[in-house]
């Protein structure tokens, strides 16, 4: 078991790197000057060359590649050309900490919600309400979380009071207050979620319902009830674990659209702000988060799938 | 005494009373018969075999007396009574208590029927729970329950999962698992199908050991029917969702009533059958498909003995014997079925070597380490001859068959011959006549076929890739190979998915054959077929062998069917050669000691007293083979300070036959003779005692 | 059809049939004469076309594609013209009406000629976009797929690399990097695409070649170019449609979401769903939805139509 989360985090690193290379790279090959794109075009040759400095583009492509690797491990990346004043640690770290809250929040909706929708479809499979279940979840996952959130700001935040237009509660407001003006991103969140988790939900319970070990758990007198609950569902979570892990990086930095309509500080309009204004540190750093977020998330996942399917732990291991 | 239907004496009092029972199965909106009435009766503490070919319902009988059946199943008459209770009607709450208590069931697949995510001991306890028992007494009856299944050590076993444990004992751990409730009625739905042949003689030796302790009636279904004999002591032949005979085993095989219960027996290579003796019994036609309209005798379409009677009239249930009836108008014709062909020209086998295999080791690297798959294999054979090679799993007969057509090369210094010259190792490296004269066949016809090309065009492109013919001349030998191979014009348009397993297989022939081959590998090229199926393609194997001289690998776990087959035989544990001989020379032994344990393991459809070798301990895994004679760690004849320390030079019994033991020939010959001279004088009754006093 | 007693139905609790046996009996069609593939795709094809999914899917998709051909005949201002009323007054940002059935908005441009305008740059970028993704990306996991070895797992490294970005990300980094063109747009959209295609594919092929048939091949001697594309490839063509479509899904979806991000590849003036979305989603809190929702609306039906027919095609090969 060691041996194999030794492996998984080699394999993580991996990736880490690639993703270093590449962001190392993105300054160095834009075509045109980036510096002078920060500067302006009136800049005087001094402040290009302190721009393009603090770009770390005056040094070769191996001593970039350290110096954002050693960014990277000490988790400080420099200030933001954009912001100055604020260290690109700051400001990453604040926007992670308002996106882990809509998470956070968009998880409670979203998990029991489409879990127990694919579980419910899977058992009345083919009748109106599986149907029902499977397509409007294909419809609604198909929206662009954007979409979803002009939709809701028209339908819901305009004519209701309780749903906050703007996502950014006052600080020190208590959680239920948080949640108030939380509560449309994070329906965005499970509109968008939901067909998606549920379908492989449904899917993989479906596969297990039929399973040969299932007959068995029925041959030995147990009630459905007793059999799902016993037998069917730890091998049937499986995948929407799976599933769960992988998607929670695109939760932190993928939802661009959503927090720029409602207004929300979060990891992803940041990314965005960075790249919109080139601002170079802020965008490594960013980047480079969501990319950990990911490798923890899929790690934590592979865990916990390799503690519910002692099977797995073998393929894992030998897989990785 | 006849009856257009069979009888139930008293459902009250049977274990299992399934009476006139009809079901079918909605496919597509449209009810397709599956069982067409089926009756018949399991007393207390009887044991009563299903037999059957495919779609012949017996696995659905089996799950019927469960209750276990899929949405689309609609029961349209009859009943299942098991001890006394009304299965087909039950409450699903009644179900359930009587799942728990009455009835359990042992399945075919052991690895899938248990749940991969739980440790043994909290599955096998579950059916303790079940019963009312608290958590901790479940866990000790539970421990019990595994030790009753000879596992010797319950508390190691009960703390791992399934993957950890192999086939044959998961299936133990299943047994174990059913008769936690003491069961009225026990199913087993081919219990040791997929299972090695000597863990399989142990899981039947299980059951039959059992059955003395529980008293548990049991239905035994099964294709195989060695094992239902030598478990049995009844038995129905089910044929097209009907049972067309039943009787008690002895009576069944060796003096059968029906005309399908003939043929199915006869297309078996029985009483050590050789293919130089006469051909296999082949019953013309196909299986019938669930649903297919059969309306008065099931079996009409295939019989050699049908008039017009039988196309209109059902047939009626003719008593035989005591106990021993069949379903058919003219049982007194049975002696009129024709016999096999004897065959006509002689086999001739050629003198000098042909394929040369001479020290042939293949090791695979994995991250895990080296799996050394053969070892010093040395093995040849001539031209028009079959190579029988029979062995467990992991025994490497397989990778033998790849290294031999260079799907894998050898390790350094083994060397591959043909007619004396050196083949490259890989196939990308061979020349074409090497390629040409080395083909293969596989074990499962469905994957062997390339789904979207037609027969034409499977066996034309393998005409032109071979022998460099194209166009019409490529198409017109094409079509020539597949009538060879008894397949029709209408045929060739086809794909693999329209056709019959024994078709794909013809097809699959065919295809080796194109290139007018020397040598063809043949891996269990009937295992997936039915065995009325399996007997055409034998037959046809062995036609071709006289017509061309062709030579065989054939690779079988079957026995019977390679001593039908083969000329010499060689047997292989984890990839090395333990014996190698002429196949009478073989069966007449002296033998090896695994041959002798594996021979002894093999149930007989011929009810030969068996007196299974009890090897203990699992399979070594190739990756840790034992030391010295890799079998020293379950050989019965183990010589320690000897077997374990060296490995055993190849021995020569007789010119031709060789063994790998330390134990001189002479010796074993004598050891294994007061063997079977022990056995039969336990069996033979003594003339003045009458073999019922003394039960 | 015998009659099924009362009392038998009544044990069985449909549906939670589970308790009594498997989903379905699968029927081993041995020798099932009469189903050539031609029947069996023909029977496909009639399930395709009932499937309600399907119908509504390519009734959406067909609206689009004609309005991206002849955005004239449905419309009766220009997408950008000034929308004026009977009397000569230019309304500006007025709700739906008469004379401008989705309203105007803030520069007095009709919104409904602006949506039907608007098809055009998403129905053209999109296939394109997933068309070079399809190729490289089928190409890429049958050669991964069938040979392996070092270049399977350097690339398998690299594609999960990718994958662990969210895809917006990336393409906004790209595209930012290198110029917010078209080709630039096609472009990401593609080599982000080809990533989850390849793995696709790759998982296909590699699940063929463990099959007899190929081992036969090799045995003959053939080349693995002839392997590849003649005798696995018929056989993988199912799930690289079924990635088309749902790929194109992913695209118009992508594509939108960088429109509306500012990275259309065109004029700010130009009809285009995603720029019209970002450009007017402020004034909802005003009240004035309506410049807003109408594309928004059109992107939704966009997707979902896709989808369908994604969805229908997939469940159709299935059977």
């Amino acid at each position: 078991m060691t041996r194999f989360i030794v492996r998984r985090l080699l394999l993580s690193l991996v990736t880490l790197g690639i993703i270093l290379v590449l962001i190392t790279l993105i300054p160095n090959l834009a075509p045109g000057d980036p510096a002078r794109k920060i500067a302006g075009g009136t800049a005087s040759p001094e402040r290009l060359m302190a721009v393009r400095e603090s770009l770390g583009l005056d040094k070769s492509i191996l001593e970039q590649l350290r110096d954002t690797a050693t960014a990277v491990f000490t988790f400080d990346f420099g200030e933001s050309f954009t912001r100055p004043g604020f260290s690109v640690s700051e400001l990453v770290l604040s926007a992670l900490g308002n996106s882990a809250r809509l998470v956070a929040f968009a998880l409670v909706l979203v998990l029991p919600i489409s879990i127990l929708g694919g579980v419910v479809a899977a058992r009345r499979r083919d009748t109106w309400l599986d149907r029902t279940i499977v397509n409007t979840g294909v419809a609604l996952s198909s929206l662009p979380e954007f979409v979803v959130g002009v939709l809701f700001l028209a339908l819901l935040a305009v004519p209701i009071e309780f749903f906050k237009v703007i996502a950014d509660p006052p600080d020190g407001a208590s959680v239920l207050v948080q949640m108030q003006f939380l509560m449309l991103p994070a329906l965005t969140v499970l509109v968008v979620y939901f067909g998606y988790i549920a379908r492989i939900t449904r899917a993989s319970t479906i596969e297990n319902l039929s399973a040969d070990y299932t007959r068995t758990a029925y041959m030995k007198g147990l009630s459905t009830q007793q059999v799902f609950r016993k037998h069917v569902l730890r091998n049937a979570l499986v995948p929407t674990v799976a599933v769960i892990g992988t998607q929670l990086g695109y939760m932190f930095g993928g939802m661009v659209g959503l927090e720029l309509i409602y207004n929300f500080p979060g990891l992803g309009r940041l990314i965005f702000d960075a790249v919109d204004a080139a601002d170079y540190p802020l965008l490594r750093g960013g980047v480079l988060t969501v990319a950990i977020i990911y490798m923890v998330a899929t790690l934590a996942a592979d865990l916990m799938i390799a503690w519910m399917n002692p099977r797995a732990r073998l393929a894992l291991s030998e897989a990785a | 005494m006849t009856a257009t239907e069979a009888t139930i004496s008293d459902a009250r009092t049977a274990a299992l009373a399934v009476d006139n029972l009809e079901m079918s199965y909605v496919v597509r909106d449209i009810p397709r018969e599956v069982l067409r009435g089926v009756t018949f009766e399991v007393r207390p503490g009887e044991a009563y075999g299903l037999v059957g070919e495919s779609g012949c319902g017996k696995s659905t009988t089996a799950y019927a007396a469960m209750r276990y059946l899929p949405e689309n199943a609609r029961i349209t008459s009859g009943t299942v009574y098991v001890d006394g209770g009304d299965v087909t009607h039950m409450s699903s709450r009644r179900l359930r208590e009587f799942r728990a208590r009455k009835a359990s069931m042992v399945y075919q697949d052991p690895v899938q029927a248990v749940n991969p995510s739980l440790k043994i001991g909290r599955q096998v306890a579950e059916s303790f729970e079940i019963l009312g028992n608290s958590a901790a007494a479940s866990r000790q009856l539970a421990r019990e329950a595994l030790r009753r299944v000879r596992i010797a050590d319950p508390d190691s076993v009960m703390d791992r999962y399934p993957y950890q444990l192999s086939g044959g004992m998961l299936q133990r751990v299943v047994i174990a698992m059913a008769l936690a409730s003491d069961p009225a009625l026990l199913v087993l739905d081919e219990p040791t199908t997929g299972l090695d042949a000597t863990v399989e003689a142990e899981v039947l030796d299980l059951v039959r050991d059992l059955r003395d302790e529980i008293g548990a009636a049991i239905l035994l279904i099964a294709h195989n029917l060695g094992v239902i004999r030598s478990m049995c002591d009844r038995v129905g032949v089910m044929y097209a969702g009907r049972i067309v005979e039943e009787g008690t085993v002895d009576v069944v095989f060796d003096s059968p009533g029906h005309p399908y219960t003939v043929g199915l027996l006869n297309s078996i290579p029985r009483h050590g059958l050789r293919k130089t003796d006469r051909e296999l019994f082949t019953i013309p036609g196909n299986l019938p498909q669930i649903g297919d309209p059969l309306p008065t005798c099931v079996y009409v379409g295939r019989c050699p003995l049908a008039t017009d009677t039988c196309r209109t009239e059902i047939p009626p249930v003719v008593a035989l014997d005591e106990g021993h009836w069949t379903r058919c108008h003219y049982p007194e014709r049975i002696g009129e079925i024709p016999e096999p062909d004897s065959v006509s020209t002689e086999h001739l086998v050629g003198e000098s070597e042909l394929i040369g295999i001479h020290g042939v080791s293949k090791t695979f690297h994995q991250r895990s380490g080296d799996v050394p798959a053969l070892v010093g294999v040395d093995l040849g054979f001539s031209e028009g001859e079959t190579l029988g090679l029979v062995g467990e799993s992991g025994s490497g007969k397989s990778t033998l068959a790849k290294t031999m057509l260079g799907i894998y090369e050898p390790d350094e210094g083994g060397e591959i011959t043909l007619r004396g010259r050196v083949m490259a190792g890989h196939t990308s490296n061979r020349i074409e006549e090497s390629i040409r004269s080395i083909q293969m066949i596989f074990q499962n016809p469905d994957s062997a076929l390339n789904k979207s090309w037609t027969v034409r065009r499977i066996l034309s492109r393998a005409v032109t890739k071979l022998t460099g013919v194209t166009g019409s001349t490529a198409e017109a030998q094409a079509i020539a190979i597949a009538r060879a191979m008894r397949l029709s014009e209408r045929h060739l348009d086809m794909r693999p998915r329209q056709l019959s397993g024994g078709l794909k297989q013809r097809v699959a022939i065919a295809r080796a054959f194109a290139g007018d081959p020397t040598v063809v590998v043949a891996d269990e090229p009937t295992s997936a077929l039915d065995v009325s199926v399996q007997a055409a393609i034998l037959n046809l194997l062995a036609d071709l062998q006289r017509d061309v001289r062709t030579s065989y690998l054939f690779i079988s776990h079957d026995i019977g069917v390679v001593r039908y087959l083969a000329d010499r035989i060689a047997v292989m544990y984890v990839g090395r050669v333990m014996e190698l001989g002429p196949t009478d020379d073989l069966f007449a032994g002296p033998n090896h000691p695994y041959t002798e344990a594996l021979l002894s393991a093999v149930p007989s459809v011929d009810g030969e007293a068996e007196h299974r070798i009890p090897l203990t301990g699992e399979i070594p895994s190739p990756k840790n083979p034992p030391s010295g004679c890799v079998f020293h760690t379950r050989c019965h004849r183990f010589i320690p300070g000897t077997c374990d320390v060296a490995d055993p030079p190849v021995v020569e019994v007789r010119s031709g036959h060789t063994i790998k033991c330390h134990i001189p020939p002479e010796q074993l010959a004598v050891a294994q003779a007061q063997r079977l001279a022990d056995i039969r004088g336990a069996l033979d009754p003594s003339p003045a005692v009458d073999q019922g006093s003394e039960e | 059809m015998t009659h099924i007693p009362d009392h038998v139905e009544a044990g069985v609790e449909q549906p939670d049939a589970g308790a009594f046996g498997p989903h379905d009996a699968a029927i081993d069609e041995v020798a099932a004469p009469g189903h050539t593939r031609r029947q069996v795709r023909r029977e496909q094809v009639r399930l395709l076309l009932r499937s309600p999914g399907f119908i509504i899917g390519c009734l959406i998709g067909g609206l689009w594609i004609f309005s991206s051909i002849w955005p004239e005949v449905l419309t009766v201002w220009g997408s950008k013209d000034t929308v004026v009323d009977a009397s000569g007054k230019t309304l500006l940002r007025v709700p739906p009406n008469d004379v401008a059935w989705f309203g105007t908005d803030r520069l007095a441009r009709d919104v409904y000629s602006r949506v039907i305008f608007g098809a055009r740059p998403i129905l053209i970028t999109a296939p394109v976009a997933t068309l070079i993704a399809v190729i490289i990306g089928t190409l890429l996991g049958m050669w991964t797929g069938y040979f392996r070895g070092w270049v399977d797992e350097v690339l398998s490294r690299i594609l999960e690399a990718m994958l662990s970005i969210p895809t917006i990300l990336l393409a906004i980094v790209i595209v930012f990097t290198f110029g917010p063109t078209p080709a630039v747009i096609i472009g990401t959209i593609a080599f982000l695409f080809i990533a989850p295609i390849a793995r696709t594919v790759r998982a296909a092929t590699l699940s063929e070649s463990q099959l007899d048939y190929v081992t036969a091949a090799r045995l003959r001697g053939e080349k693995s170019l002839y392997i590849i594309t003649r005798e696995i490839f018929p056989n993988i063509v199912g799930v690289v449609v079924v990635e088309v479509t749902v790929r194109l899904g992913y695209a118009v979806f992508t594509l939108a979401t960088l429109a509306f991000l500012g990275l259309s590849g065109g004029n700010v003036t130009d009809p285009n769903w995603g720029v019209d979305v970002a450009q007017n989603y402020q004034q909802i809190v005003a009240g004035v939805w309506w410049p807003t929702i109408f594309p928004a609306l059109a992107i939704g039906s966009l997707v979902i139509g896709v989808n369908l027919i994604a969805d229908s095609i997939e469940r159709a090969t299935k059977t």
